[in-house]
């Protein structure tokens, strides 16, 4: 049991060369579809150990601490694993004949590496306990991601690939270098180390210039409102299945961070108070919440206007997070669960619909209410969800992120969310209205139940069923928002 | 095994059934089927569970301690009762209406009427706000594709306000209003005498002006555009969702939240019925005087709507005994009336293609009975006797006399002029007015006026035997 | 102390570079700098004064940080696969554009 952290990530690692060396695109699939399901399963036992027994530590080589490598699966990394791992498998197993379709014959193979490695990174940062090994696992998790963007069939994706590699580095390199202005002061790379020596008393300026750095370099990856450009073109260009798998982790992966850093290792200062981030952090998501939102009612292109909506719901997101009450963190955890659940659920929809296409426009979406009824249901739900109608899983969000805000003594900002959360229902509302009060434009578009469906379906279901019980987001959200609250108050 | 839920689950299975048969001939016999066991239901319920005892079942939780909950109070049977049996009545009359207008995919329109009726019913036996407020939006859901079910562009459009102004009002101000509820209270469940004493002014002012906004299917003003935009939906749609169980759910929610979560006491106490007598009596006024330049029958009688749930709200901010018995009856008279007015509207489009007042002329030639209708109709509505409109707002001004609040009498009184002149040259053009041309068929579709006759001679029954009606109100009022 | 702020200088020339050309090519190279600043500011903080190089000779004499060495090695070969893949893409955009400026392809 205590050898499962090392597990999640050693499992794909051995099985990366073993498809290197077969180089058979069947065998790679199978593989990376066992691979994944595996750490799901490995994900699930080390909630449930650690929900029972509390933190887990595996010391690397079993070098104790400060000098050695250590994982810690604490509450908080279990719920993100859970999270990473479930929409790899459900993308994987969704997607065998998308990539199948879209990546050139030869590169299949590389492309599944390119996707473990992903996760690999995506599974390391939320792991380790130790600060450079998490750059070390971002920049894997970045590098396979700008190849596995760079597969899409649109002639663009090279671009949008480099392009996300320009910023992506950039922000790695800022924090590289947050990380050495860390190690100056401390001497140490151990996160539970550094945040016990870093104490109000001794604020130096490497430890103010640090939290600089990790605020922008974190900005990039989580897509905080002016730095978001690249998620709209990623989306909008990459391979529709790999947009469906980052829709639910990449960002989620920058918040994870974020709560990290912020939370956790500076956790004695408060840098978000302190030097009031927050407050900071807080006007730029709002602003990024009402342009994005007026942006995806003006996009035509289905993959642009759900970007644009993602980046409306990680600033929710970072607004119940900014509002520094456990409530808000708890809220910002069932949002980031049930975000993940509707956004790889809607383009999921998008990828198995139309394959390799892209620059779908919402016109190519009429009538397909007619032709496809269980899956255009599936995708109504999800929408609905998105909205946050009640008996979904986004309305418990909306309940939690609205009742925090209320609580918080930073109210008003509740009156823009409720009036952009509304204004959610005019983009959605179009798709809703193509799909089924339109005629079908090219009427031989049919095609009979494919498996690959029932994967949309399943998300639909597990939005209803989150918005109904609520024990896996709610309970558990409020279980680590509250270890949280309680280290800080120490 | 709970009749409530029992009645819930039927009509939750009634909708599988509906949209299994949707090829199939017996679709429609499903349906009438559907509406007579729904009513069935109602009247065994309202026999067998006593509501004065607290007789919530909870269902399920969804938010930390705020399950989904179901009971019954006096107000839930009478509308109960209502909603159920004029539903029976607007699906006698829908089979001949859809299948004379030559409606395609008919399934669909049974299939969300009975969703629509089922969130109806859902919010009648809702026991706290949270369930409330699920099936609210369920309801503006369900009467979405209702009312585009022309499918044409301009229906369109109109759903796309109609949405947007249900929606939005719900989520801005309803879905906060209840959290802050919450928050401050501690509990969402309906409790006689309300639960938010000694509360601070402000935040209940702001709860109640939330509330007030947020539940916009009661239509008060300003957030009343919807109702006239629905109107494009087919007329039994518009007879019973749009003025009867969708609008006085609105009106049912507000007078539930007013008396069993504010409280009367509150609510007097702190002043805050002056702020909703004042938005009533506006919206009485503003929606009569728009009525009478509406040329649209169907719009006119929406815009009479408007105006008379201002009424039902406005006999509930009074607070006196009699003013909400006066608001009980005008919540079942002006079903009634309304119900015979859009069905008689649908009558007349269907038979003879118009739409407008203006081309009423001499009409009742063509359709005796419709224009008779029409007549009883209208009387309900101004508040003349012989007919049921006229007990309840004898009971309202007793209401606004005992209560000492004369001024408002001054509004009674324009808006029932007002009235008038809205629905007078309604009777005048069909009766007394000649028409120039046109011997078409004088004879109206049996299947079409049944229903509505029907309704009508009940009507005029219950002018002389009310008592009963006002017996009951009266055991849980006084 | 100057060697820090000249250190900064090549920091801000590599980021300046990465946002202000327009050629790719030149754009890697800006990340190279950018990277390398980076990767001398922790040869840097390793330099003890009068250290020597960390070879363990005997325990009284002053050592070196050996650690931002080795952490370093590590931050080189993500540096050089960033690299690598960035020339690759280039390649692949120059055969489907003909063209590696960016605002040309921005038009395209």
């Amino acid at each position: 049991m205590s050898q499962i952290p090392i597990l999640i990530i050693i499992l794909p690692l051995i099985i990366v060369p073993i498809i290197l060396l077969l180089r058979n695109n069947l065998y790679s699939y199978i593989l990376s579809i066992a691979v994944s399901l595996i750490n799901l399963v490995l994900t699930i036992l080390l909630l449930q150990y650690v929900l029972k027994s509390g933190n887990l530590y595996y010391e690397l080589g079993s070098w104790s601490a400060p000098i050695g490598i250590r994982l810690n699966a604490d509450l908080l990394a279990c719920y993100f694993l859970l999270l990473i791992n479930l929409m790899s498998f459900i993308c994987l197993a969704a997607g065998k004949k998308i990539i199948d379709d879209t990546v050139q014959e030869n590169n299949i193979f590389l492309f599944y590496i390119a996707w473990l490695l992903c996760n690999i990174g995506f599974c390391g940062i939320i792991l380790t306990d130790d600060i450079f090994n998490l750059f070390v696992f971002l920049e894997i998790s970045s590098l396979s991601s700008y190849f596995l963007i760079s597969q899409g069939t649109h002639k663009a994706s090279p671009i949008a690939a480099i392009q996300y590699l320009f910023i992506g580095s950039i922000g790695a390199v800022f924090i590289l270098l947050a990380i050495g202005m860390l190690y100056v002061n401390t001497g140490t790379l151990n996160m539970t180390d550094i945040s016990q020596s870093i104490s109000i008393g001794n604020i130096s300026l490497p430890i103010v210039l640090s939290i600089g750095l990790f605020f922008v370099g974190i900005g990039i990856k989580s897509a905080l409102f002016p730095l978001h450009g690249w998620l709209v073109k990623t989306y909008s260009y990459a391979p529709s299945i790999v947009v469906t798998y980052f829709s639910g982790t990449s960002t989620k992966v920058g918040i994870y961070i974020l709560l990290r850093v912020f939370l956790d290792i500076f956790h004695t200062i408060e840098p978000l108070e302190y030097y009031d981030l927050a407050s900071f952090i807080l006007f730029l998501s709002l602003l990024g919440v009402f342009l994005s939102t007026f942006f995806a009612i003006r996009q035509n292109e289905v993959n642009k206007m759900l970007a644009y909506s993602s980046i409306a719901q990680l600033s929710y997101i970072l607004i119940a997070i900014m509002l520094m009450t456990p409530e808000g963190l708890s809220a910002a955890l069932i949002h980031i669960f049930n975000h993940s659940i509707i956004k790889t659920g809607l383009f999921l929809t998008i990828a198995v619909l139309f394959v390799n296409q892209s620059n779908i426009t919402i016109s190519d979406l009429s009538g397909y209410g007619k032709n496809f009824p269980v899956l255009m249901l599936s995708f109504l739900i999800l929408i609905l969800s998105l909205i946050g109608l009640p008996l979904t899983s986004g309305f418990i969000s909306k309940w939690y992120l609205v009742s925090s805000i209320l609580d918080s003594n930073v109210w008003y900002i509740s009156i823009m969310v409720l009036v952009t959360s509304f204004m959610t229902v005019f983009y959605a509302w179009l798709l809703i209205e193509k799909i089924y009060f339109s005629d079908l434009v090219d009427s031989k578009k049919y095609s009979h139940f494919e498996f690959r469906y029932s994967f949309v379906i399943l998300l639909a279901i597990a939005s209803i069923f989150l918005g109904i019980d609520t024990t896996l987001t709610v309970d558990l959200s409020e279980e680590i928002s509250n270890q949280f609250y309680m280290v800080l108050d120490k | 095994m709970n009749l409530i839920l029992l009645h819930l689950i039927f009509l939750l299975v009634g909708m599988f059934v509906l949209y299994a048969s949707r090829n199939n001939n017996l679709n429609q016999v499903f349906y009438i089927m559907i509406c007579f066991v729904s009513l069935i239901f109602a009247i065994l319920i309202s026999n067998t569970i006593d509501v004065a005892k607290p007789n919530s079942i909870d269902v399920y939780n969804i938010i930390q301690d705020i399950p989904i909950s179901f009971g019954l109070d006096f107000l839930g049977i009478i509308f109960l009762f209502i909603s159920n049996s004029l539903w029976l009545m607007v699906s006698l009359f829908s089979l001949s209406y859809l299948k004379l207008n030559s409606y395609q995919e008919k399934y669909k329109f049974y299939f969300f009427f009975t969703l629509a009726m089922f969130s109806t019913n859902a919010i009648i036996y809702s026991s706290n706000i949270l369930t409330t407020f699920i099936f609210y939006e369920i309801l503006t859901l369900s009467t979405y594709p209702l009312v585009t079910f022309k499918n044409n562009e301009e229906s369109l459009k109109k759903g796309k306000i109609y949405l947007y102004y249900l929606l939005g009002t719900s989520i801005i101000f309803f879905l906060p209003a209840m959290i802050i509820t919450y928050l401050i209270s501690g509990t969402l469940d309906y409790t006689n005498g309300g639960f938010l004493q000694n509360q601070d002014h402000s935040i209940l002012f702001l709860l109640f002006i939330l509330y007030l906004f947020g539940v916009a299917k009661s239509a008060l003003m300003p957030f009343h555009k919807w109702l006239p935009s629905a109107m494009v939906a087919p007329t039994p749609v518009s007879a019973l969702l749009h003025a009867v169980a969708v609008v006085k759910s609105g009106v049912f929610i507000l007078m539930k939240i007013i008396l069993l979560v504010f409280g009367s006491t509150t609510l007097l106490s702190t002043g805050l019925d002056t702020v909703l007598i004042t938005l009533a009596s506006l919206t009485i006024i503003i929606s009569s005087i728009i009525a009478i330049y509406q040329d649209n029958i169907k719009l006119r009688l929406a815009y009479s709507t408007i105006g008379q749930l201002s009424y039902i709200l406005l006999a509930t901010a009074i607070m006196s005994s009699y003013s909400i018995l006066a608001a009980v009856l005008h919540l079942i008279f002006h079903a009634l009336g309304k119900v015979m007015l859009f069905l008689s509207a649908g009558i007349i489009t269907t038979q003879t293609g118009i739409k407008k007042v203006s081309e009423m002329d001499n009409l009742s030639a063509k359709l005796p009975y419709t224009c008779l209708v029409i007549l009883v109709g209208a009387f309900i509505m101004i508040g003349l006797p012989p007919t049921i409109g006229f007990i309840s707002k004898w009971y309202l001004i007793s209401g606004i006399i005992d209560s000492g609040k004369i001024n408002i009498l001054i509004i009674i009184l324009v808006s029932t002029l007002l009235n008038a002149g809205y629905y007078f040259p309604m009777i005048y053009r069909s009766y007394f007015k000649t028409a120039p041309i046109s011997n078409v068929s004088s004879v109206e579709n049996i299947g079409l006026i049944l229903p509505v006759l029907l309704i009508a001679v009940v009507s005029v029954l219950l002018f002389f035997n009310v008592d009963f009606i006002i017996n009951f109100i009266n055991r849980y009022i006084f | 102390m100057t060697i820090y702020l000249l250190n900064m200088a090549l920091f801000s020339l590599g980021l300046i570079i990465i946002i202000r050309e327009s050629n790719l090519i030149k754009k890697i190279i800006g990340l190279n700098i950018f990277q390398s600043s980076v990767f001398i500011f922790y040869l840097l903080i390793s330099k003890v004064e009068n250290g020597l190089p960390p070879v363990f000779i005997d325990a009284t004499s002053v050592y070196s940080n050996p650690l931002p060495h080795v952490l370093i090695l590590t931050a080189i070969v993500v540096s050089i696969a960033t690299t690598s893949l960035a020339l690759a893409l280039v390649i692949k955009i120059k055969n489907i554009y003909k063209t590696i400026e960016e605002d040309e392809l921005d038009e395209t």
